[in-house]
């Protein structure tokens, strides 16, 4: 298992026209550019954009990238409609929530909830709370502690049907 | 522009062959390098209690723009400006297709012949010189050295929803 950086991150801005219709333009920028350049190249394209185009311009993503080149094959059984959930609290006193997709069994106690004396379930809970994580919730808080852990289904949506159904 | 909180996404395939895709909120100004550091570091944790295999990690920076602006009432995005660059190393390209591509940069040179556009007009030839600069590549890396050709198009659009 080896996940390779994509040569280019890109720059994605979402345009939309008179009519309301809505357009994607793309703009690759070598990966090994720091975000904060990247952005503020963003800046100067968006203008320049503007200055050619009659479509509103509304709004801008710029992702970096890394594949695994040589992935590694999921565990038989594994679902990731069945999910371990993790709510934390946040600095700001909220809630916020991070499932985990395929969940292992070995991490699920008879009653539902996760069983946090499970070796892996331990160093991932320290790791999005310790000092120097970088994590925080959709507006920018911090998550300072865990407040449930437990096992839940989501609905299988019609493309993860198993590609086999009949044995 | 007003930016978003960032983002780590994980895309990951179960033991039938289904999709999954995850994702942790990160603070803000975390350069690439550190958030695909961490991502790392979180994958590794994640393998421990996830059965699934995880086939790809992004670190993405969004931004909206406000107060929401509007278009001109002329645009169509289906009448496109399409720049074809050329890029460092042997046949590599960029194509550039700008919907609702202003009239005014367009130009005919021939009799019965598809409008060019006209590349000395100081608003595309900034554009241009923009691109040209080394700053900018194609998906695979090279740089965009060099504009070959710069035309307007009519492209098809789906009529439902109506993305190009």
């Amino acid at each position: 298992m080896a996940f390779q950086t994509k040569p280019a991150a890109e720059l994605t801005f979402t345009l939309q026209d008179a009519t309301g219709s809505k357009s994607f333009l793309s703009f690759p920028i070598p990966s090994a550019t720091l975000a904060s350049v990247a952005l503020a190249a963003a800046g100067v394209m968006r203008g320049l954009l503007a200055n050619v185009t009659g479509c509103a311009i509304l709004a801008q993503s710029l992702t970096y990238s890394q594949v695994d080149d040589t992935p590694e094959t999921a565990e038989a059984g594994s679902r990731v409609e069945r999910k371990g959930a993790l709510v934390y609290r946040t600095s700001a006193g909220k809630v916020a929530r991070f499932e985990i997709p395929g969940i292992i069994p070995a991490a699920i106690l008879a009653d539902g909830a996760l069983d946090r004396t499970n070796a892996g379930l331990a160093a991932l809970i320290v790791a999005m709370t310790e000092a120097d994580a970088i994590y925080s919730d959709s507006n920018g808080f911090d998550l300072s502690s865990l407040a449930e852990a437990y096992e839940v289904f989501r609905t299988t949506k019609q493309s993860q049907l198993p590609s086999r159904r009949l044995s | 522009m007003l930016d978003q909180q960032p983002y780590l996404n994980f895309r990951t395939r179960d033991g039938s062959g289904s999709f999954g895709l995850q994702r942790i909120h990160v603070r803000r100004g975390t350069e690439a390098i550190a958030a695909q550091s961490a991502a790392t570091t979180l994958r590794s944790r994640l393998g421990g209690v996830s059965g699934c295999a995880y086939l790809e990690q992004q670190y993405v920076l969004p931004a909206v723009e406000e107060p929401v602006p509007v278009a001109e009432q002329w645009s169509e995005i289906r009448f496109c400006g399409v720049l074809i660059f050329s890029c460092e190393g042997e046949d590599q390209y960029f194509i550039l297709a700008i919907p609702a591509i202003n009239p005014a940069l367009l130009e005919t040179i021939t009799p019965n012949s598809n409008p060019q556009l006209n590349v000395d007009d100081p608003t595309l030839a900034a554009l241009i010189a923009e691109l040209t600069n080394g700053q900018w590549c194609n998906p695979f890396g090279h740089v965009i050295v060099k504009l070959e050709a710069a035309y307007f198009q009519v492209r098809n659009v789906s009529i439902f929803p109506n993305w190009l």
